[in-house]
């Protein structure tokens, strides 16, 4: 028994004397309970990087889970490395400071037991998931998060439109729970093993064919893209901000929509090995470039507060899956991390305004906050920095990280993929500039009387801002350090110097904040003409389609069940009592006490038997003969 | 030495006898006598099941056999007896039917003879589980589907309203009809068995001994099948499920889709893989594509109900195709055809323990609301959090999230059929899908969204249903949690039904 089952166990027990004994604690107490077990995590979370780090990478196996014959690795056991540990240190680190932001949030709920059972279980199954040393334990841990995203999303349980996007949420990433089962049938019935350590290692990739590695990793990456909200798989993740903004920083920043590129990072060597590999990667890199542009002009043109952070996680996702298409994983990983911290700082944040705005989320009626809530407005602006990538805030070196990665001298694919995350950075600045400018710094659009934040609130806040800052301060010497430290596989070899590739992005975050402050200063709604936002929202499109194309599968259902099943359950039994009828009717008239029939019946019945007895006599003197 | 299994078998018989001399006001009599014998009965079967579990290698063969000589000149006795096959289904039957046992105390006209039947019936489930001999099989058979009838036709409901309407008193009828046509077969095929053997007796552990010619198995292969398909709900066979179920009292549909659904799964496994391994071999690969076609059809058709017991029933269409999917991979030549096998086994279980929680969340509900129309329910969930809670339970575990029994059976299923005939594994991936759309559809018109203003003075689960709840909840928790528990019994039993060694 290792200490980083205590990662897992603190919460699962949080979550379950949360939702038993809520009663009886009050709400503080609950609230209060619920934190500590996040933070107990936590302790143990950073208690297994130090021993990993100290000790080098090691699997804790408790039991074996289920034993099937030719497949093995179906084990109950934590594999800690360097990647599971820094995952486990960011969920828990993150998620204790959402749980003590929610307790001065959610204090006006009455559900607040449930509330908070589900936040802890929601850590806890991604913790499994995380620190899961074989496929088929992550998949718990992957279905279950979907579980928990599903129960949260959907909070507000008496909101049609809430219920209606947990129910969107649950069903794509039940896609992605099943393509994720296929990848452990295909691993598992060529390998026979589902520990990671063993079927990805040199050994075992090599009995796989091309084809198996293609059909393994074409269904991993479904699961990956589908938990976390790639093309064409990302329409349940904006619609997911129905649920209340503690929960929308967890998705987004710890919890669930980085489990996708935990997923590749993990499975590397898979994508890593063959020309079939390579042609997965080429996939990821581009389609990743293709998500991060497209959820940029998405977020060009919102108004909701909450949708735009939406649109930029999708869009940071994308640049994340773009470093791992390249090879750049510990850029990956960096940037996961560093996008939790600041990703939750801004979501903290926006829930702090929209609650002192009374609900209020479209940032064309919000403006002149920054007078009022100077803390806040700092929070904000230090987040919205580092979403921009300006330096010296961590968002600047992990994204850096990345673009250095894609880019490589003499290809132009890779120089493509740059420019393409170049302009998607000059994207990023100008829309995280616009909510900020229009939300703190434009003329107030608003008259109703503020609700000021309590300091439960308000000091996660500071701690995200301070890391953000702390982080970035430490610079340069933390890129290379982080990457090696969160995954032990290869960095990619990137430009040291300070060069044109830096300047250009700093130029180009700071073109896009630029623009933002000149055209939105005066509270002016949006830059973009009416007639283009068609065109800015090409990725909700895919909403649309799949609207239609339910619809479609909706009359089908319709066909089958109106049309089709009352002919196999009702009609055709009843053909078969109407015969039986009719024939019992047929035969009653024989004795319908109608004499001339009585006396045809004798005469041709005595007939026959006479001509049968006859027959019977020739046929035994003929066999006699 | 205590006949254990006897005991298990004949309490409710006793009960039911004990309350048929018992004045009918006694009500409180009547339901403590039937409760107490079912709680034994469940209490004995646990400990059955955990000493089974004890000694998990000694289940390829009957365990605590107990034997009566009764015909001999026909070869008829009274013998009972589990292996690993059984065991698990009579821990099933138990938790099923203690627990619909608890939801019959909403149970509010003619509880004399109401407990008398169910207590038979229950008694009849067992046997077929239980017995080894195959005459007596057919008389447990019989005395499990009869009292339906009358259950059904009595205290039933019937649905007036929107779709077509279902009558208590057709329903009935058609499922006794259809219980009656399979049984039928059943015994036909008995009969030619014993025939066929030429052993002339009904022991099935002297039958298994025989060997049968190719043709015999063909024969008798196919009368099983279709006998037993037509109770474990195999399209187009299924069509007395929806009616029947949803007709039927609460407490009788989780005994339908708990484990009357399951005595054919059973019996398929029994008779058809071990009695006539070549014939399975080489028929059941091919009516695995039947299985297919029943995950998609009965999704497909519960996605479009709006009476809630309809769409579980459905529902258990759809599941039962998964079984059919399973036993489609008997005899495939690839490594992991076991899987497949072992996933319908866990199937037949995991199936009876959710649908059961289901029906009883969804009946318990109708007592309260008088209606089965989900969009009539409506926000419920801010008036019973218990009902909700349970309710959203059982659909994570019926639609297979990962870490719930239907999860197990989900996975090595179609792990199995993965191995043995891909295309039909994926051919059943959209039914995933679809069952998920028709729970959290129902789960959101029910019990989410705004309250609907008649359900404001609801009141909560009473506790007797809680105890029921909480039974079966905690079976489809615990052994998705640990899956060995199940597994670990039908793995020594295995190679005889899959016709070689893993």
């Amino acid at each position: 028994m290792d200490f980083i089952w205590l990662v897992l166990a603190l919460p699962l027990l949080g979550s379950l004397l949360c939702s038993t004994h809520y009663r009886a604690l009050g709400k503080a107490a609950t609230g209060m309970l619920a934190s500590l077990a996040i933070l107990g995590a936590f302790g143990a979370a950073a208690a297994t990087w130090f021993r990993v780090h100290a000790a080098g990478s090691y699997t804790s196996q408790l039991a074996t889970w289920l034993h099937i014959p030719g497949v093995s690795g179906v084990d109950v056991a934590a594999l800690a490395d360097p990647l599971s540990a820094t995952m486990l240190c960011t969920v828990t680190g993150v998620a204790f400071l959402i749980h003590c932001f929610s307790m001065g949030y959610m204090s006006d709920e009455e559900d607040y037991g449930r509330f908070f059972a589900s936040l802890n279980l929601f850590v806890a199954t991604m913790v499994l998931l995380v620190m899961a040393n074989n496929l088929a334990l992550l998949l718990v841990g992957w279905g279950g998060v979907g579980y928990a995203s599903y129960s949260l999303i959907g909070f507000y349980r008496q909101k049609p439109s809430a219920v209606s996007a947990a129910r969107k949420a649950f069903l794509i990433n039940v896609v992605g729970d099943v393509a994720m089962m296929f990848a452990i049938f295909i691993i598992g019935s060529r390998v026979g093993s589902l520990e990671f350590t063993s079927f990805l290692g040199p050994a075992s990739l090599d009995r796989m064919s091309g084809e198996t590695i293609l059909a393994a990793g074409v269904c991993l990456m479904i699961a990956a893209y589908a938990k976390s909200a790639q093309l064409p798989l990302h329409t349940w993740l904006p619609d997911a901000m129905e649920g209340p903004t503690p929960v929308s920083a967890l998705i987004h920043a710890a919890t669930m929509v980085t489990a996708g590129v935990y997923l590749m990072v993990r499975c590397a060597p898979l994508f890593g090995h063959g020309p079939e590999g390579a042609d997965l990667m080429v996939i990821m890199a581009r389609l990743g470039a293709i998500t991060a542009l497209v959820a940029a002009l998405c977020a060009v043109a919102q108004n909701d507060l909450k949708r735009i952070l939406a649109y930029s996680t999708m869009s940071q996702l994308g640049y994340m899956f773009m470093a791992a298409g390249v090879g750049a994983y510990g850029a990956a990983i960096f940037h996961l991390v560093s996008h939790a911290f600041f990703k939750a700082l801004l979501f903290l944040t926006a829930g702090v305004v929209i609650h002192a705005l009374h609900g209020e989320q479209d940032i064309r009626k919000m403006g002149g906050l920054g007078k009022k809530m100077p803390g806040v407005q700092l929070a904000f602006l230090i987040g919205a920095l580092a979403l921009a990538g300006i330096p010296p805030l961590v968002g600047f070196w992990s994204k850096e990280a990345i673009l250095l990665g894609t880019f490589q001298d003499g290809n132009m694919e890779r120089q493509l993929l740059w420019g393409v995350g170049i302009l998607t950075a000059l994207l990023t600045a100008y829309y995280t500039g616009r909510a900020y400018v229009l939300t703190f710094w434009a003329p107030a659009r608003h008259e109703s009387e503020l609700h000021l934040p309590g300091s439960s609130m308000t000091w996660p806040l500071a701690v995200l801002s301070m890391a953000s800052v702390a982080a970035g301060l430490a610079g340069h010497e933390l890129v290379s350090e982080v990457q090696s430290l969160a995954t032990h596989l290869p960095v990619a070899e990137t430009h040291e110097t300070f060069g044109a590739l830096q300047i250009t992005a700093i130029l180009a975050g700071l073109i896009g904040l630029g623009v933002a402050y000149s055209s939105h200063k005066t509270g002016r709604a949006s830059l973009v003409p009416d007639s283009a936002v068609p065109v800015l929202l090409g990725c909700e499109s895919i909403d649309s389609l799949s609207k239609g194309a339910a619809g479609s599968f909706r009359s089908f259902a319709d066909m089958v069940a109106v049309k089709v099943d009352p002919v196999i359950s009702q009609q055709a039994p009843d053909l078969i009592q109407r015969s039986l009828y009719g024939t019992s009717s047929l035969l009653c008239q024989l004795q319908g006490g109608s004499l001339r029939l009585y006396a045809v019946a004798v005469l041709a019945s005595s007939t026959l038997l006479a001509l049968f007895v006859y027959g019977l006599f020739s046929l035994s003197i003929g066999a006699g003969q | 030495m205590i006949p254990w299994l006897s005991l298990i078998i004949w309490l409710p018989t006793l009960a039911a006898l004990f309350i048929a001399v018992t004045p009918r006001h006694w009500v409180r009599l009547i339901q403590a006598l039937a409760l107490s014998a079912g709680a034994a009965s469940t209490f004995l079967s646990i400990r059955v099941f955990f000493a089974g579990l004890m000694d998990t290698a000694a289940l390829n063969k009957f365990q605590v056999v107990e034997a009566l000589p009764w015909l001999e000149s026909l070869g008829i006795q009274y013998k009972v007896g589990v292996d690993g096959l059984s065991l698990s289904m009579i821990l099933l039957t138990g938790l099923v039917s203690l627990a619909a046992l608890w939801m019959s105390v909403s149970i509010d006209k003619r509880q004399k003879e109401y407990f008398v039947l169910c207590l038979l019936a229950i008694s009849g489930v067992y046997g077929v589980f239980a017995s080894i001999d195959l005459f007596f099989f057919v008389i447990f058979y019989e005395l499990a589907s009869i009292p339906m009838y009358f259950l059904v036709g009595i205290w039933g409901s019937d649905k007036i309203g929107s779709g077509r309407p279902i009558y208590r008193e057709r329903a009935a009828t058609k499922l006794l009809i259809y219980l009656q046509l399979g049984g039928g077969l059943v015994l036909l095929g008995i009969l030619a068995l014993y025939f066929a053997t030429g052993a002339k007796t009904f022991d099935l552990q002297m039958l298994l001994q025989t060997q049968l010619s190719g043709a015999h198995q063909k024969v008798l292969f196919l009368i099983f099948f279709v006998g037993f398909a037509i109770e474990a709900g195999l399209v187009p066979l299924h069509t007395w499920l929806p009616e029947g179920h949803s007709s039927a009292p609460t407490p009788l549909s989780m005994l339908l889709a708990g484990v009357l659904l399951k005595m054919g799964g059973y019996g398929i496994l029994r008779f058809c893989l071990q009695l006539t391994p070549d014939a399975s071999a080489k028929f059941l690969p091919a009516f695995a594509i039947l299985g297919a076609v029943n995950v998609l059809y009965g999704g497909l058709c519960a996605l479009r109900q709006s009476d809630v017991k309809v769409m579980i029933a459905y529902s258990s269409v759809s599941h039962m195709g998964m079984f059919y999917l399973g036993i489609g991979c008997c005899a495939a030549a690839s490594p992991f055809n076991g899987y497949g096998v072992l996933g319908a086994q866990f199937q037949l279980f995991s199936h009876g323990v959710i649908t059961a929680l289901l029906f009883a969340v969804a009946g318990a509900v109708y007592n309260k609301t008088h209606s089965r129309d989900l969009r009539a329910w409506g926000g419920l969930g801010a008036r019973a959090p218990v009902y909700t809670f349970f309710y959203v339970l059982a659909a994570m575990g019926s639609l297979g999230l990962p870490g719930m029994t239907g999860f197990w059976a989900e996975f090595m299923v179609l792990f199995g059929t993965w191995g043995s005939q891909w295309p039909l594994a994926v051919l059943a991936v959209p039914g995933l899908l679809i069952t998920t759309m028709f729970l959290l559809r129902s789960v959101q018109y029910g019990f989410f969204g705004p309250l609907n203003p008649d359900h404001v003075g609801m009141q909560d689960a009473d506790w007797w249903e809680l105890v029921a709840f909480l039974m079966l909840a905690t079976a489809a928790l615990w052994f998705g949690i640990f899956p060995a528990g199940l597994t670990a019994t039908v793995l020594p039993i295995l190679p005889a039904l899959i016709g070689g060694a893993l």
